[in-house]
C-alpha cells in the first residue's frame, strides 16, 4: 500500500455510535482514525503493561501525538520509545520507584541525561524519599544547556546536604529565569546553587541534628 | 429475573460488559477526582437554601418559578452571602524582564497541588485551551478565558514538578508559549513550553 | 497521619508506592454493594476521608457504566468526575435513610445523558497525517464477540442501553432503576426487554459462529 503524506480534514457529525474497535478496547487511545495504526498502538501499550509498566503515561504519550496531529505510525514509535525509557528508568531507580519517579526518569532520559546519572540521583536521597523533583530539575537544567555532569554534581550535592524537593525546584526555576535573562547556563547554576546551599545547615550540623534517615 | 431475561446470550453479554477492560481501580484517577471535588466551589448560600426547601415532587412549572426566584435573589445578594475567595497572588515566577507567562497563585496544602496561572496574549480566537502533560494533552480539559484587555488566562491546580505544555487555539492550532522557555520534543518534534511548578 | 491518596494526590512527586503496583482488575465481575452505609452519612457531616472512601469504592464501577453509555474514555471520565463533584455538592440533600448507589447512579446517568446530548449537537474536525490510499474505507477486522457486543450496544436507543446496563451489569432492582431514571416500572421492563431482544437477535449468529 502506498502511503502518501497529505493533510486530510474531514467533518464528522458526532453521533451516539462509536467505532466498535475503539469501544471494545475500552477506548484507551483516542481518535486515531487509522484502524491498523490504532491497533498497533494498543498492542504496544498492552505489551508494556504485560511487562509491568504503568499504562497511563503511555496513553498520555499517545494522546499527545493525537493532539499534535502525528501519524499513527509516529504515535506507535513514540509510545514504544516512552515504554523503553520507563523500563530503563525502572531499572535505574530500583528497588521500588513510584510512577511519578518513573515518568520523571523517562523525561530525563528523553532530554539526553545519561542513564547512569539516574542511579546517582536515586542514591543521593534516602530510600522512601521521592526523587521525582530532583530528576525534573536535572532534566530542566540539561534542557537549558547546563552540561549534564555539572548539573548532576550540583543537584546531588544539594540533596545530600538535605535540600528539600521544593528548594531544588526553586533552583531549577531560578536558573530557568536567569538563562532567559541572558546568563550562561553554567554561571546561572553556579550562583543559584550557592544561594540554596547557603540556606542549608553545614554537613556537621545536619549530621548532629538529624535522626538517622530523616533527611527530606 | 423474568423469562425473557434469563438466557445464555444475555448471560454472556452481561459477563462481557462486567469485565470491561481498563476500568481497574486507579488510585491516580481517584485522586484527580478528589482534587476536582475539593477545588470546586461550594454551593452558594442561596443554592443551599434552595436545595433545603426544594420539594422533590414539585411540578416543572413550580420548580422553574422557584429556581428563577432563587437565582434572582442570589444574583443580587451573591457578594454578601458568599464572598468569593480569591487566592492572593504570590511572587511571580518567570523571566525578570517583567513578563510572567505563568504565575504560582496559591498552594493547596491538602491536595499537594499548586494553583498555577497561565496567561496568553492572543487576539482573535474562538477558544484557547492549555494542553500538556498535566492533563494528558486533552484538548478541551483546561480552557482559557478571554479578558476584555485581550489576554487569555486560566488558573489550574498542578502537581509540583516540571511540566511541558502548549496552547491549543480553536481546537486545531498548537502553539508554544512565546514567553516561556522552550521544551524539546524527542518523540514528535513539536516544541512546547516548560513551567516549573513548586510550592512556596 | 493522612493517607496521601485520600488527601488528593500529586501524580508527579510526593507519592511513594510499591512498584510494580499491585493491580486489582475486576476479576469478580459481579457488582456487589460494598458501601458501608455510614460512609455517606459521615461524608454528609463533612468527613472528607469518608467521601474519599466513597469515591474509591465507586469509581471503577461508575467509570464502567459511563464507558458503556458514552463510548469513549475521555467523555466517560469527565462524566464520572462531574458526577462526584455534584454528589459532594449535594450531600446535604442525601436522606439519612436512603441508599447511596441508586442516588449516585441517578446523577451519573444524568451526566451521561448530557454528554450524549452535547455530542449530538457538535461536529468534530479530525485531521489525519498519513492516510492509506483508500481514503474513508474502514479496515475489515475479524469479527469478535466483544466487538459485536459493543457494536450492538452502540446501536440501542440511549434509554434502552441505560436500562439494560443498570439492570444487567450494575444488577440494580427495578425499583432502584425507576428512582434513577424517573420512569415507571412497566415502561422500564419494556426497555430492558427490547434491549435483550435486540442483543439476542443480533448476537445469536455470532455466538453460533464461535
Amino acid at each position: 500500500m502506498i502511503k502518501h503524506r497529505v493533510l486530510f480534514v474531514a467533518l464528522v457529525l458526532a453521533s451516539v455510535s462509536v467505532a466498535p474497535a475503539l469501544r471494545a478496547q475500552g477506548s484507551r487511545v483516542l481518535n486515531i482514525a487509522d484502524a491498523r495504526a490504532r491497533a498497533a498502538v494498543e498492542r504496544e501499550i498492552a505489551q508494556a503493561e504485560a511487562r509491568g509498566l504503568p499504562v497511563r503515561p503511555l496513553i498520555a504519550k499517545a494522546q499527545e501525538g493525537v493532539t499534535k496531529r502525528a501519524t499513527g505510525e509516529r504515535i506507535r514509535v513514540a509510545v514504544a520509545s516512552q515504554a523503553r525509557r520507563l523500563e530503563q528508568a525502572r531499572d535505574l531507580l530500583a528497588p521500588s520507584p513510584s510512577e511519578a519517579e518513573l515518568v520523571s526518569g523517562a523525561d530525563a532520559l528523553a532530554v539526553g541525561v545519561p542513564a547512569p546519572m539516574l542511579r546517582k540521583v536515586r542514591a543521593a536521597y534516602p530510600a522512601g524519599h521521592s526523587v521525582a523533583m530532583p530528576l525534573d530539575v536535572l532534566t530542566e537544567l540539561v534542557a537549558r544547556g547546563v552540561p549534564a555532569n555539572h548539573a548532576l554534581e550540583q543537584i546531588t550535592q544539594l540533596m545530600t546536604r538535605g535540600a528539600t524537593p521544593t528548594q531544588i525546584a526553586s533552583l531549577g526555576a531560578s536558573v530557568q529565569a536567569d538563562v532567559a535573562a541572558g546568563l550562561t547556563p553554567d554561571a546561572a547554576l553556579e550562583v543559584r546553587a550557592r544561594g540554596v546551599m547557603s540556606l542549608l545547615p553545614s554537613p556537621a550540623a545536619a549530621a548532629a541534628l538529624a535522626p538517622r534517615g530523616s533527611r527530606p | 429475573m423474568s423469562e425473557f431475561e434469563r438466557d445464555p446470550i444475555i448471560d454472556k453479554v452481561r459477563d462481557t460488559l462486567r469485565s470491561a477492560p481498563h476500568v481497574a481501580p486507579d488510585q491516580r484517577a481517584v485522586a484527580r477526582v478528589l482534587s476536582s471535588v475539593w477545588e470546586s466551589p461550594p454551593p452558594s448560600g442561596w443554592r443551599r437554601f434552595f436545595n433545603t426547601w426544594r420539594v422533590p415532587a414539585l411540578s416543572g412549572l413550580g420548580a422553574g418559578a422557584l429556581a428563577v426566584g432563587a437565582l434572582l435573589i442570589g444574583f443580587v445578594t451573591r457578594g454578601a452571602v458568599n464572598p468569593k475567595q480569591q487566592p492572593e497572588p504570590l511572587a511571580a515566577t518567570g523571566a525578570p524582564t517583567g513578563e510572567f507567562p505563568v504565575q504560582t497563585v496559591a498552594f493547596d496544602a491538602e491536595a499537594a497541588l499548586v494553583q498555577t496561572q497561565f496567561v496568553f496574549e492572543h487576539g482573535d480566537a474562538e477558544s484557547i485551551s492549555v494542553v500538556g502533560d498535566f492533563n494528558d494533552w486533552k484538548g478541551e480539559a483546561m480552557p482559557l478565558t478571554r479578558m476584555p484587555n485581550g489576554l487569555w488566562t486560566t488558573t489550574v491546580p498542578l502537581p509540583p514538578g516540571r511540566h511541558v505544555y502548549s496552547y491549543l487555539i480553536d481546537g486545531t492550532l498548537l502553539v508554544a508559549d512565546p514567553r516561556a522557555p522552550k521544551s524539546g520534543d524527542a518523540d514528535y518534534g513539536n516544541e512546547g513550553s516548560v513551567v516549573m511548578v513548586f510550592a512556596r | 497521619m493522612d493517607d496521601p491518596v485520600l488527601g488528593g494526590l500529586a501524580w508527579r512527586g510526593g507519592e511513594q508506592r510499591e512498584y510494580p503496583p499491585k493491580t486489582s482488575l475486576m476479576n469478580d465481575s459481579r457488582p456487589t454493594s460494598s458501601i458501608d452505609p455510614t460512609l455517606p452519612l459521615r461524608a454528609k457531616g463533612g468527613d472528607r476521608q469518608a467521601f474519599a472512601q466513597l469515591v474509591d469504592v465507586m469509581y471503577a464501577r461508575s467509570l464502567r457504566f459511563a464507558l458503556h453509555m458514552v463510548g469513549n474514555r475521555e467523555d466517560a471520565e469527565e462524566a464520572v468526575q462531574d458526577t462526584f463533584i455534584r454528589v459532594h455538592r449535594n450531600l446535604d440533600r442525601f436522606r439519612d435513610d436512603a441508599r447511596f448507589e441508586p442516588w449516585l447512579f441517578r446523577i451519573l446517568a444524568n451526566r451521561c445523558r448530557t454528554v450524549l446530548e452535547k455530542r449530538k449537537r457538535h461536529s468534530v474536525v479530525i485531521q489525519y497525517g498519513d492516510v492509506p490510499d483508500r481514503i474513508g474505507a474502514v479496515e475489515e477486522v475479524e469479527r469478535d464477540w466483544t466487538e459485536e457486543v459493543y457494536k450492538v450496544l452502540d446501536t440501542l436507543p440511549t434509554e434502552q442501553r441505560e436500562a439494560f446496563l443498570l439492570r444487567h451489569v450494575e444488577d440494580l432492582a427495578y425499583e432502584d432503576i425507576a428512582a434513577i431514571t424517573g420512569v415507571g416500572l412497566s415502561a422500564l421492563r419494556m426497555r430492558v426487554k427490547r434491549a435483550c431482544d435486540a442483543l439476542r437477535a443480533r448476537l445469536t449468529e455470532v455466538m453460533r459462529d464461535e
